[in-house]
């Protein structure tokens, strides 16, 4: 198991990478139109536009801007004088010249990952993003929790009373929220949180407790809903099997049937998505976010992107891609553990 | 005659059979009484002579030629379990007349699609008897271009979803058996998964362009992957389970062990998968026409997009779109689980 | 436990309401503003910012040499006093001596003194520390400003650090700014330019505390944030939270005794505009844009709450027009003949001026008085303005004989238009040219606003001339430059053009014929690819007519009255068409014409001297506020 583990982690590093680059390459294929502001377009002339794009080193090709960002990630700085890449530094270690600090001042090695140039102009990519994925990661963990448990205790009520007032009403929430576009929904709780319970609208750091609920409210809503389909769907799928038939036979009450039993063999599948929902709260939610002004990453990708803010949309799809790896692992492992039947490493044959 | 009696063969005509009338004067009245062993009683069964008793079956050649067999056909059975969930039907049949109507709705209405003509005047009416759904910001009339736009999002979601599911489908179900694969499409999978949506499908827009075909191609090359790791997690749950040994001791091919040992617990999951793929399909447009990547007039989509503006003051924009795709998925979310349990043989009864 | 604490919330919230309804209207002393979270500011560094969304919030921090006032004049700010000498190319500001640097908590940090100007436009100008921003108007104007600027350019490209770490030596030597003393700046222009304090607003003239590049250096600069910058205006930013709120505290050490400041502005951040309505319901915001729905649903119901609360904005700093493209290529890249051959007939472009009722279309941006937004000049008002208080577009309307309001669309008439539709068909008929011909109209898709506005110029153009042209409407998908200007795909685009500093040439000069540096004909209209002989005489007659204006420099009347006829010339020509303007319904706490108002520069954001009414202002306390504004 072990062995499998360090493969597959070493291989989902490799992958982390390739999904940077590609990313990197991606993006410098999108028209460099994207790197202005649209007053700024209205006025430039090209060669404005060329030496602005020069200025930032956006005119090299894209292999040799490739290059020099991993070049560039890993830096030995020496404070308030050079900085050398992890290549210069190996060069000058080799050639016998040393390295340059002179006053001797402070000097360490530094992760650089380049500086904001839209969002948060001119900070470290590292910093906007550590200020900014605290909040999305309470407000997610939160929401998940309560949609985790009250998805998976109604699509149990829902299976439980198939075919009952319950399942249809379950049923009918269901439909509500998938058929109902995510901002018309917030639209409606914004009003009746407001106007009738006086909650506020929009997010304030000094309100913090008050301002959370409202959204908290969104965010469960649409997860409440998915957790209780596949709940209730795999629940009824159990149902059906020979074991839960001679358990009734036997005489266990409904309830441990569905407690002891059925759902732990059906949340098998769904514990394979938790790691992956929970370390990814990091990310927040695009829509939930920008309704209520929470000042979280969910807007960042996608405000970074159009803007051509290259540095930050490089750090952030490092970061998302990590952690998805790292939880799509994270989440087989939880299946097995689950289910012991269930093995990664195909000791049954291998094909 | 009675459906388990034979006709009776020359030979036994002629024997006597016996009668076994019942003689009230010997019922035993009092059969709890502790009678003391070894009585006999008179003509009850013990004293019957065993020629009376038992008979010697007889050989009917005909009858030897039965052999058991029930005319059970997986597929049909299914459909005749669907058929007894009456509001899955219900449903069914109302999306084909929603179906249906989206063709009719223009033919009964007078204006026509392909000739609404912007009138400020018009803006933002409600619904009357002129126009039966109001109109739309621009004048023009809501009832045409609700059910022609329910036309194009159909069509497309049923494209996508289809596709989505097969690719889906086939290619979890290898991930998830074949173990040398797992590697490679595990790292596919997170590399797909991870690379921002925004940039591919901006790209994709920029540089093939912009058709319906594009956009549905595109859709699928991306959305298998929601299902593809749901089928490989299930498959992991069935890979290793006793028969599956056997089967793969025996040498059976990859394909049949797939579909024949496995697929079959998945029926009921991909199903609701495909259900659901289809409002999610009309869903993910409306995401799509916000990045500007749709070259549609009129999608479902694109109409709750726009409602988002104009509904808490003019509610008939979002409302008349909102129900026909709630019916769409309400239909498809009941009649995907109808199907999902009809699939599972152990309601085939 | 929850239901009793939400229904005590509810109640103390109807009972709270209903104490303030009671109250009557008073000023608002902690105003608050919104912007929606697309336009959150970006840089922090005014001289390499070259946004509305950064210079916005900018200018209420840094003070420049001058300000503008309601009706868009000069009026002092840092600087009290300015002139020129004889020739016009020495120009002299007497500043101010207790002006102060606070940081954002409001302690005080420096002095603000002459010096910081030239720091300023040091920065600017060098290559490595603000990469070319906000260079091209000091280099025109300023003597020695562009030889600077390459110098620094060479010394980037060699040894970057050293151009980082540059001080004023070298900039002093070779640049035309001199800090006489502490409190007066002297600027030497490469010519008689007029109209140089207008550009004294912009922030490429916004000084820099020395004391502070010294602290930060000038690439901390480069990336400073609000609680590194140093701020000499009415407020200072106190707190920030990106793309949610920001809250600006009055400086109390700002200079200008007589300005009227609020105590506090939020500028809250908000998802899109309809939010914001939301949001001005619930006395969260103080004014609001309305958008279609909104307006249309309170201006059709007399009931409704806001019905007697609708204010007209005031256009906004842009005047918009149809620019033609003269020399189209098809998307296989040959030449459209069609068209270039249609555009380039005079006739057919006078068929278009007066032929076309833009009621209708003008109705889609404001649907109450479409006419509000007319335009049938090129240049925007507020840009110059005579001795006698005669705006620069009365004296364009006077040679081309329109005038605004007269309550229809002046520009339209059906006889004239007539004859030139007949004249362009047998012109056409000549050149063998196939009718109707087919013209591009390209917007950006996804967006079912512009496509709406697309169909009713469709409809307004091919009423009348449907015989000669057929508007085809195209999508793009992101970029308008470099996937329809660049190959020429256009047969006209709608653009408007913002004033950058207070004189005529500013507009006219980007359609000239044969010069570099005019925009329009470069980028938008090919005009110098053009081969019809009609058309290169027309704009050889008015470029002759823009050369003659230019030199004029002593007599700013004159000077205007002869960009004026230059500029009738060119509508005359039909060789660009004016649109329109962008006039936009509020609902606001704020009288609007007590704010800035300018056609150029950054200070219409500028929180001073705002008259407030915290129940809103009526439709008709406007008017009569309106009134008394012109009539003064």
């Amino acid at each position: 198991m072990l062995k499998y583990t360090l493969k597959r982690l070493f291989r989902s590093l490799v992958t982390v990478l390739l999904i940077v680059s590609i990313v990197f390459l991606l993006m410098r294929l999108l028209p460099t139109d994207y790197y202005f502001r649209e007053d700024e377009l209205m006025k430039f002339t090209e060669e404005q536009k060329n030496e602005r794009l020069q200025a930032e080193g956006l005119l090299d090709p894209p292999l040799v801007q490739l290059g020099n960002f991993f070049r560039n990630m890993v830096q030995y700085q020496i404070k308030k004088g050079r900085t050398y890449s992890l290549d210069q530094y190996i060069a000058a270690k080799l050639s016998g010249e040393g390295i340059d600090n002179p006053k001797n001042a402070k000097a360490s090695w530094v992760f650089n990952l380049g500086y904001s140039r839209r969002i948060a102009a001119g900070q470290p990519v590292q910093k906007v993003i550590a200020e900014k994925f605290g909040i999305s990661m309470r407000l997610g963990l939160i929401s998940l929790a309560i949609s985790l448990f009250l998805g998976v205790i109604f699509g149990v009520l829902q299976a439980r009373y198939k075919d009952g007032v319950f399942d249809h009403i379950g049923t009918a929430y269901t439909v509500f929220v998938n058929a109902v576009p995510h901002l018309v929904s917030y639209s409606l709780i914004l009003i009746i949180g407001n106007q009738i319970f006086g909650l506020p609208a929009v997010y304030s750091s000094r309100n913090e407790a008050q301002s959370m609920i409202l959204p908290v409210i969104c965010l469960a809503m649409g997860s409440t809903a998915g957790y209780m389909l596949w709940m209730r769907r795999y629940m009824v799928d159990e149902l059906n099997k020979d074991y839960i038939r001679l358990a009734k036979l036997k005489g266990l009450s409904t309830t441990k049937i569905m407690f002891r039993h059925v759902l732990r063999n059906a949340f098998v599948p769904l514990a394979q998505y938790l790691p992956y929902s929970i370390l990814l709260t990091v990310g927040g939610s695009l829509l939930v976010e920008s309704f209520f002004a929470i000042p979280g990453m969910g807007p960042m990708l996608s405000q970074a992107i159009p803007r051509y803010d290259l540095n930050l949309v490089q750090a952030i799809v490092m970061l998302y891609a990590g952690l998805g790896v790292i939880g799509v692992f994270l989440g087989d492992l939880l299946m097995c553990l689950f289910d012991p039947r269930i093995s990664l490493i195909g000791k049954g044959e291998a094909r | 005659m009675a459906k388990n009696e034979r006709k009776k063969t020359p030979q036994e005509m002629q024997e006597p059979v016996v009668d076994l009338t019942i003689d009230y004067g010997t019922v035993d009245t009092e059969p709890e009484k502790e009678r003391p062993m070894g009585r006999e009683y008179p003509q009850s069964r013990n004293r019957m002579p065993e020629s009376q008793l038992f008979e010697f079956a007889a050989y009917h050649s005909q009858d030897a030629e039965r052999i058991g067999y029930s005319n059970y056909s997986y597929w049909k059975s299914v459909w005749q379990n669907f058929l007894k969930k009456k509001p899955a039907v219900i449903m069914l049949c109302v999306f084909i007349l929603l179906f249906i109507f989206t063709y009719v709705a223009e033919w009964i209405s007078p204006y026509k699609i392909a000739e609404l003509q912007q009138d400020n005047q018009q803006i933002f009416l409600t619904p009357s008897s002129e126009h039966w759904f109001g109109t739309t910001q621009a004048g023009k009339d809501y009832w045409v271009i609700t059910w022609y736009a329910t036309r194009v999002s159909i069509g497309l979601a049923a494209l996508v979803a289809v596709g989505q599911i097969v690719a889906g489908t086939v290619i979890g179900l290898v991930w998830g058996y074949v173990r040398k694969l797992d590697g490679f499409f595990t790292e596919l999978y997170n590399l797909i998964d991870n690379i921002p949506t925004i940039i591919y499908m901006t790209l994709i827009a920029l540089m093939v362009g912009q058709s319906v075909g594009i956009m549905a191609a595109a859709m699928i090359g991306f959305g298998w992957l929601g299902t593809a790791r749901n089928v490989r997690n299930l498959v992991f749950m069935y890979r290793d389970r006793e028969y599956n040994l056997a089967s793969r001791c025996l040498g059976t091919g990859l394909w049949r062990t797939l579909f024949r040992n496995i697929f079959p617990y998945l029926i009921s999951v991909i199903i609701l998968r495909l259900t659901l793929a289809i409002p999610g399909t009309i869903a993910y447009e409306t995401t799509l026409s916000y990045l500007g990547l749709i070259s549609e007039e009129y999608s479902l989509g694109i109409l709750l997009k726009n409602s988002r503006d104009y509904f808490l003051r003019f509610p008939h924009m979002l409302v008349f779109p909102a129900v026909i795709v709630s019916i769409i998925t309400i239909t498809f979310y009941l009649v995907g689980n109808a199907f999902s349990d009809a699939c599972d043989p152990r309601n085939h009864v | 436990m929850k239901k009793i604490l939400s229904l005590v919330l509810a109640l103390s919230l109807v009972l709270s309401m209903a104490l303030v309804s009671s109250a009557s209207a008073e000023k608002i002393t902690d105003y608050v503003d919104y912007q929606t979270q697309a336009n959150e500011i970006e840089y922090w560094c005014i001289q390499h910012s070259q946004g509305a969304v950064d210079l916005n919030v900018l200018c209420n921090c840094i003070d420049g040499l001058l300000t503008n006032d309601p009706k868009g004049a000069l009026i002092p700010c840092v600087a009290t006093e300015w002139s020129a000498n004889e020739d016009g190319t020495v120009w002299t500001f007497k500043l101010r001596d207790n002006v102060k640097w606070v940081d954002y908590e409001g302690e005080e940090m420096a002095d603000c003194v002459a010096e910081d100007f030239l720091w300023g436009l040091e920065f600017v100008l060098n290559y490595a520390k603000n990469e070319a921003a906000n260079t091209s108007m000091p280099i025109e104007m300023i003597a020695g400003a562009g030889e600077y600027y390459e110098y620094t350019k060479a010394l980037a490209e060699s040894d970057n650090q050293a151009a980082l770490d540059l001080d004023l030596e070298k900039f002093k030597e070779m640049v035309g700014i001199k800090a006489v003393d502490d409190y007066t700046l002297e600027y030497t222009l490469s010519g008689p330019y007029s109209y140089f304090p207008t550009v004294a607003t912009y922030s490429c003239l916004s000084p820099i505390s020395g004391a502070l590049l010294e602290e930060i250096g000038a690439d901390g600069y480069r990336n400073v944030t609000y609680d590194t910058l140093w701020y000499n205006g009415p407020y200072y930013v106190s707190e920030f939270v990106d793309r949610s709120y920001k809250i600006l505290t009055a400086n109390p050490l700002y200079y200008n005794d007589e300005d009227e400041l609020f105590n506090t502005v939020k500028v809250q951040m908000v998802e899109s505009a309809d939010q914001a309505f939301l949001l001005y319901e619930a006395g969260e915001i103080d004014n609001v844009t309305l958008n279609q729905a909104n307006l249309t649903a309170i201006y059709n119901n007399a009931d409704d709450k806001f019905h007697d609360y609708l204010v007209e904005a005031r256009p906004t700093k842009y005047s918009y027009q149809f620019h033609f493209n003269y020399n189209r290529l098809n998307e296989d890249g040959t030449e459209d003949t069609a068209w270039n051959t249609l555009i380039a007939n005079e006739n057919f472009r006078k068929a278009w001026y007066y032929g076309i009722d833009l009621t209708e279309w003008l109705a889609r941006t404001n649907f109450i008085n479409p006419l509000s937004c007319e335009n049938y000049a090129y240049t925007n008002t507020g840009v110059a303005v005579t001795s006698d208080g005669t705006d620069y577009v009365d004296l364009v309307l006077k040679e081309i004989g329109l005038s605004n309001g007269t309550g229809t669309y002046a520009r339209y008439d059906a006889d004239k238009a007539a004859e030139y539709i007949a004249a362009a068909k047998a012109d056409m008929e000549a050149a063998g040219v196939a009718l109707p011909v087919k013209a591009h109209y390209w917007i950006v898709s996804g967006n079912q606003t512009a496509l709406d506005s697309a169909e009713v110029l469709k409809k307004c153009v091919e009423d009348q001339l449907g015989d000669l042209v057929e508007l085809q409407i195209d999508t793009y998908v992101s970029s308008l430059a470099q996937e329809v200007r660049n190959p020429h795909l256009q047969s006209f685009v709608i653009n408007g053009w913002g004033a950058d500093f207070g004189d005529p040439i500013n507009f006219v000069g980007q359609e000239t014929y044969g010069e570099d540096n005019a925009y329009y004909s470069q980028y938008y209209s090919n005009a110098n690819l053009a081969t019809d002989e009609n058309l290169i005489a027309a704009y050889k007659e008015f470029t002759d007519l823009v050369t003659e204006a230019k030199a004029i420099n002593g007599d700013l009347d004159a000077r205007y009255a002869a960009f004026a006829k230059a500029e009738a010339c060119m509508i005359d020509h039909c060789l660009v068409i004016p649109a329109y303007v962008n006039v936009g319904w509020t609902l606001t706490k704020v009288n609007p014409y007590s704010q800035i108002y300018c056609a150029y520069g950054m200070m219409s954001y500028r929180y001073v001297n705002y008259e407030t009414n915290s129940d809103g202002y009526t439709t008709e306390e406007i008017a009569q506020l309106k009134a008394a504004y012109e009539g003064k």
